[in-house]
């Protein structure tokens, strides 16, 4: 067994370490821990859960892909990375924190249905939300799969088969060890991990400013931000797909947005966004460099998803690699494990309790909920060992659905009084058929726009026409119109007295 | 024993009649300190008004377990739900309610929500608190130790005088945190005559 599989083992016996030291510092106190009220997450924990469920194993494989590929122009993709994080909190994360509250909402799609109240909305929502969490599931395995292969020399499919069993075994321990303390260690793990592959290869080739002139020699189109061959000169509306997919597209994520439902006070919103946005200045950036700098590096003909296993394994000694692909799998982890809950959850409780058997008790939830995880595994892994789809392409078209479906929902929920549910099922609907429409016909590479561009404001629109014309035939109740009034300004208060309001009073004084 | 705060302005509400059956927790925060709570935070406010109020929940508590892998872990959860909004929340463990009195009244808004739809949510609450948690893969069994349909949970209403005749604002106090939240309804100003 090569050096790097024994670390990864050792990696992964940290984890399952780290959970069972948890799991018995809080065996005194039993279940309580979590179930008295007001004790929830705090900024820094609240920051680190959403940034390692959001950066996926994509970040090692497809923007190490992208970036290897198409050089420079791969930045735009991370300038709007750079930005989701703090934009998910400031956007939504202080007032879905109250108004889930005060609806009394735990979950993303119970918290739609209760804001847009019809079981059409969680009936059209909980299915595509499912779906598309499939896609992305299934890019998680890829990206392990391929990884694994790499390191170890394994066939694709036995790597793949064992990815995918590490992957469902941590998701079904996860009720012990996916606590707070793994999701802090995985976050650095991957930091460590892709900076060390990045100041590796950037010693290696005497700095970015030597690389750069080296890159230039080979093809100076990779160095500008149109891309390989200038192919997107001038494209401002790929340009702004580019932007949007991982800034605003985090703001449809079921199992992103889940977080500020979580946070102990809305105000812990403002704080996360600034560690969000300093986790992403370290981390985003270092991907993308080292597959672009990997073309220095690599032989030529590697695969391009491979860039940065490549790299680290040309460059770093055996125990090294053996952190990077740690780093990688805590990415692929951290994600795929909330992923596949979040899809067991919306198949037990948004679709088999609410519409199938409303009487279930709580074994038959639990084993709904392993029979969806188990279903996905099976089915991804069919899917991925005989046709297995760029990683990159997957993440995008998911992200692509997820964000133009569900961003103006989320937004439009909090900050627009007059969103109805008739505006969110029409957003839903036309935020999911647009962009499917746009890359089933090809129309990206026939118009210039982006999927993502023309699914957004095609949803936004839908939004705000089936809003406004059922004003009146499908008013927005009465109680979440005063739920909504919460968020707004008082007037001439004081700051003080403002800033120390407990939402947990909101529903209180709404009827006084 | 802090020193009384004096309240200008109109008396009390008259109070509404509350459910015979149904049991009230007593106030843990007095009159006075709910309204320091406030003032410590807008010293430049007046109380005109201070009166104490009921809002109507139902108080579940829960025996739950949770087994896997040869480890059983215990707990109790307490679980609130709002009788007006139907909305349900965990919570630390209240004090002992007492039943009210016959005849005696309380300000409280009415209850709309059933006894059965209040029970369901909160049993919901607590497994979905403990699978939320501890994640949705792990058997978990929830047992009901008591409950109260109809609990009274106390409040203090405060009227408080925005300074330079800037209007009023409500605030409401809760008599066992001391947690509190302005009355959504904006700033009423005071018409001249009232205000003369």
């Amino acid at each position: 067994m090569t050096t790097e599989v024994n670390f990864l083992l050792f990696y992964f016996l940290i984890l399952i370490g780290i959970g069972i030291w948890a799991m018995r510092r809080g065996a005194g106190k039993g279940l309580d821990n979590y179930l008295l009220g007001g004790r929830s997450m705090g900024p820094a924990v609240t920051a680190l859960t959403l940034q390692s469920t959001s950066m996926s194993g994509y970040m090692f494989l497809g923007a190490g892909s992208l970036a290897y590929t198409q050089g420079y122009w791969s930045l735009w993709y991370a300038l709007g990375d750079l930005g989701g994080g703090v934009l998910n909190m400031s956007v939504l994360g202080r007032r879905m924190r109250k108004l889930s509250q005060i609806l009394g909402a735990v979950t993303s799609i119970e918290y739609l249905e209760r804001r847009y109240p019809s079981a059409l909305t969680r009936i059209i929502a909980a299915p595509l939300a499912l779906i598309c969490l499939f896609f992305y599931v299934l890019a998680q395995f890829i990206a392990g799969g391929k990884g694994l292969a790499l390191v170890t020399g394994f066939s694709y499919p036995l790597a793949l088969g064992i990815a995918i069993g590490v992957i469902v075994l941590y998701t079904f321990l996860g009720g012990y060890l996916a606590v707070a303390y793994t999701d802090f260690f995985q976050a650095i793990i991957m930091l460590i991990g892709v900076l060390w592959v990045l100041f590796a290869a950037l010693a290696t080739l005497g700095g970015l400013g030597a690389a750069n002139e080296r890159i230039g020699e080979i093809d100076s189109s990779l160095l500008t931000m149109w891309g390989k061959d200038l192919a997107n000169y001038g494209q401002w509306g790929l340009i702004i797909g580019a932007l949007l997919v991982f800034s605003i597209g985090y703001l449809g994520w079921p199992h992103v947005v889940t977080r500020h439902m979580a946070m102990k006070r809305p105000s812990v919103a403002r704080k996360a966004g600034g560690y969000s946005m300093l986790f992403n200045i370290l981390f985003v950036p270092a991907p993308y460099l080292v597959g672009i700098v990997a073309l220095l590096i690599v032989p030529i003909g590697t695969d391009p998803e491979m860039a940065i296993f490549a790299t680290a394994q040309l460059l770093l000694p055996p125990a090294v690699v053996g952190i990077v692909m740690a780093g990688i799998m805590a990415a692929i982890m951290s994600t795929a494990d909330s992923i596949l809950l979040q899809a067991g959850t919306i198949a037990s409780r948004d679709i088999y309790h609410r519409f199938i058997n409303k009487k279930m008790n709580e074994k038959n939830m639990v084993w709904v909920s392993r029979g969806m995880v188990l279903a996905l595994a099976i089915v991804g892994f069919f899917i991925a060992i005989f046709q297995p789809p760029a990683v990159f392409a997957l993440v995008i078209f998911a992200t692509t659905i997820l964000g133009s479906a569900f961003v103006p929902c989320y937004v439009a929920a909090v900050w627009w009084k007059k969103a109805n549910t008739v505006g969110a099922v029409s957003s839903m609907v036309v935020g999911t058929a647009v962009p499917v429409i746009w890359e089933i016909f090809s129309l990206v590479s026939r118009t210039g726009l982006d999927s993502m561009l023309v699914g957004i404001v095609s949803s936004v629109t839908a939004m705000i026409v089936g809003s406004l014309l059922t004003q009146t035939s499908c008013p927005v109740p009465a109680h979440i119109q005063a739920a909504l009034g919460e968020t707004e300004r008082l007037g001439p208060i004081p700051a003080q007295l403002l800033k120390g309001q407990d939402v947990i009073m909101a529903t209180e004084a709404s009827v006084r | 024993m802090s020193a009384a705060i004096p309240v200008v302005g109109p008396q009390p509400a008259p109070p509404t009649t509350a459910d015979q059956q149904s049991r009230r927790i007593p106030s843990g925060i007095s009159r006075n300190r709910a309204i320091r709570l406030v003032l410590n935070r807008a010293p430049d406010l007046v109380c005109t008004n201070a009166r104490m109020v009921h809002h109507p929940y139902a108080g579940y508590i829960y025996a739950v377990q949770q087994r896997a892998f040869g480890r059983s872990l215990h707990g109790v959860a307490h679980i609130l739900v709002d009788r007006c909004s139907g909305g349900t929340s965990t919570s630390d463990p209240w004090p002992d309610p007492v039943l009210l009195e016959p005849g005696e009244t309380l300000d409280a808004v009415p209850a709309t929500i059933s006894e059965e739809h209040a029970e369901d949510g909160a049993r919901q609450c607590a497994v979905r608190t403990a699978l939320h948690r501890r994640r949705a893969l792990i058997p978990i069994e929830v047992t009901s130790v008591s409950s109260a349909p109809l609990l009274y949970k106390p409040n203090w209403l405060l009227d408080l005088q925005l300074p330079a005749d800037g209007g009023t604002v409500k605030v409401l106090v809760d008599a066992l945190t001391g947690a509190y939240h302005l009355v959504p309804g904006g700033v009423v100003q005071i018409e001249p005559a009232a205000a003369g």
